[in-house]
């Protein structure tokens, strides 16, 4: 539960990954919350099954987990650019919508854009804060480079 | 064949030489290639666009008949259908309009005659001698093959019966699409293929497997190696959820104390086919991959790109008549799987590995040795003969 605003939340969030500060990723979401990782193309064809898909804090919390603890692959982290967000109405619902360009930091290597795409995240207002208690990531890249372990 | 089937050179994963063989003697020889889906084209006059290695290629149905063409013109070898997916009455190319028939037939060529008796084709330019390559097409319980060789014999011969029963067991209707990836790694296109043949990795590199008793190698199950060598199956059983509790969190956590899943929800298995095989890796050599993980069904497709590039499709499917709770739990699997998958992102960066030790690597072999020398099929996942089988189709091929 955050004392920020939808902006300050998405912004933490993303920054939270870039400093593999997991605790601080997971605090950004709601314990009832949605996080799904998938792409335009799925998306357009009506397609559900994309990359990620976790239904509840938990599973994020698993994912946290396993890529701590179980996962093998090389070390690396992330860098965001966020644009500003934006609000759509759908009428029941407010989306906040902000795009990302996301850069791969491998040791050894050059940085590398890893992948584009937006946030589409709707929101739980209460008096205590705000949290994301769902956020779609659609990636405009159908291709990931080698894996990809760490959420986006 | 001389080769050893035990030592495989590392250069044999950085010789551009041998790519361009590759791509002459294997991917255009007689060997079936993934294309895409039924379903994906169901009205007369859909095609949809992919790639057999890097070469371009459209599949079309026409009027029911589904045929696959290079997807490139004639005249100056422009690819002819720029978008993924359409329907067309007819082929036009936009460099310069020629356009051709459903059945490839050269039809139209833009300013044929010239412009006022001045310029155009020569007088003995007949259209009816130029058409487009067509290649031979299988629809296999709804799955889509081509080959560039019409003498290939048909897919059931191709695999043999055993491979052929582990690719129908896995469709038993006509499959839909429900989801895609693409997975760029970094190594050589067979280190990749290889990988897939490779049942002694699972359990050890995909430490996730091994954490929560998905795939042990004590478990029952085997591998079965198709008489060419090159196509395989490695399969495993697990009792139901259903029979034994060993799947449930409480006894996950006591398996393995420092780390259990909270929501192990993504684990469950549903005895789909009702044999208990929740685990079948299948190879179609050489560039296709039938996977199924659980409830997790897929079609991995395999596209060489250069020497030190392969790039994977994972086309994950379902079907039509899919209860709520299979899809749910088909869904659920894609946690397992994938490019970010617990069970298989490692694939992806393993082969990248062994390629940055294959580029200066003279005398330097892979050692393949695991289970003998052979091929055959054994009831013991502890070996490597399916990778060796892998190699001995390889280099038949190869040798020829």
């Amino acid at each position: 539960m955050q004392k920020l605003s939808p902006e300050a939340l998405i912004t933490r969030s993303a920054i939270a990954l870039d400093r593999i500060d997991y605790a601080g990723w997971l605090d950004c979401f709601a314990e009832e919350c949605r996080y799904e990782i998938t792409t335009f193309v799925n998306q357009a064809n009506g397609w559900p099954c994309g990359l990620i898909h976790a239904l509840n804090k938990d599973q994020l919390r698993d994912r946290v987990a396993s890529i701590e603890t179980v996962n093998v692959y090389e070390p690396h982290r992330y860098r965001h650019i966020l644009s500003q967000t934006y609000e759509t109405h759908t009428g029941i619902d407010t989306i906040f919508v902000t795009a990302f360009s996301v850069y791969r930091i491998t040791a050894n290597r050059s940085t590398m854009l890893f992948a584009t795409g937006e946030y589409r995240d709707r929101l739980k207002h209460e008096a205590s804060g705000v949290s994301i208690r769902e956020r779609t990531v659609v990636l405009d890249n159908e291709q990931i480079d080698t894996l990809l372990a760490i959420p986006l | 064949m001389t080769e050893n089937l035990t030592r495989i050179p590392l250069r044999s994963y950085t010789d551009v030489d041998r790519y361009s063989d590759e791509i002459k003697k294997i991917v255009q020889g007689k060997t079936w290639h993934f294309i895409g889906f039924e379903s994906e084209i169901e009205n007369a006059g859909d095609y949809s666009t992919t790639e057999i290695a890097e070469i371009p290629v459209v599949v079309l149905n026409d009027a029911g008949a589904i045929r696959a063409y290079v997807n490139r013109c004639v005249h100056r070898g422009s690819v002819l259908c720029l978008s993924e997916k359409g329907n067309i009455k007819q082929f036009e190319c936009v460099y310069h309009g020629w356009t051709f028939d459903l059945k490839g037939n050269l039809n139209g060529v833009a300013f044929e005659r010239g412009i006022k008796g001045q310029g155009g084709m020569p007088p003995d330019f007949n259209k009816e001698d130029y058409k487009l390559r067509e290649l031979k097409v299988e629809n296999f319980c709804g799955v889509l093959f081509a080959t560039f060789d019409f003498d290939t014999p048909e897919i059931e011969k191709y695999l043999g019966s055993e491979i052929t029963a582990g690719v129908r067991r896995v469709l038993p209707s006509k499959p839909i699409v429900i989801g895609r990836t693409s997975q760029l790694i970094r190594s050589n296109w067979k280190i990749y293929v290889e990988n897939n043949h490779d049942s002694y990795h699972a359990s050890i590199l995909h430490s996730f497997f091994t954490t929560f008793k998905l795939n042990r190698l004590t478990q029952s199950g085997g591998i079965v190696i198709n008489e060419a060598g090159g196509s395989h199956i490695s399969y495993s059983k697990r009792k139901q959820e259903t029979d034994d509790q060993v799947y449930d969190s409480e006894q996950l956590r006591a398996n393995h104390d420092e780390f259990g899943l909270k929501d192990p929800g993504a684990l469950r298995f549903i005895d789909e086919f009702n044999d208990q095989i929740s685990l079948q890796i299948l190879t179609f050599f050489p560039l296709v991959v039938f996977h199924q993980i659980s409830n997790s069904l897929c079609v991995r497709q395999v596209i060489p790109r250069g020497i030190d590039r392969v790039e994977i499709v994972w086309w994950y499917y379902g079907f039509s008549d899919d209860s709520d709770e299979i899809k749910n739990a088909r869904l659920q699997q894609i946690n397992l799987v994938g490019p970010a998958g617990y069970i298989s992102m490692e694939d992806g960066a393993v082969g990248e590995f062994v390629q940055r030790n294959s580029s200066h690597s003279e005398g330097a072999d892979g050692l393949i040795m695991m289970g003998g020398n052979g091929y055959e099929s054994s009831s013991s996942r502890v070996t490597e003969a399916a990778i060796r089988g892998f190699w001995k189709q390889y280099y038949e091929m190869m040798d020829a």
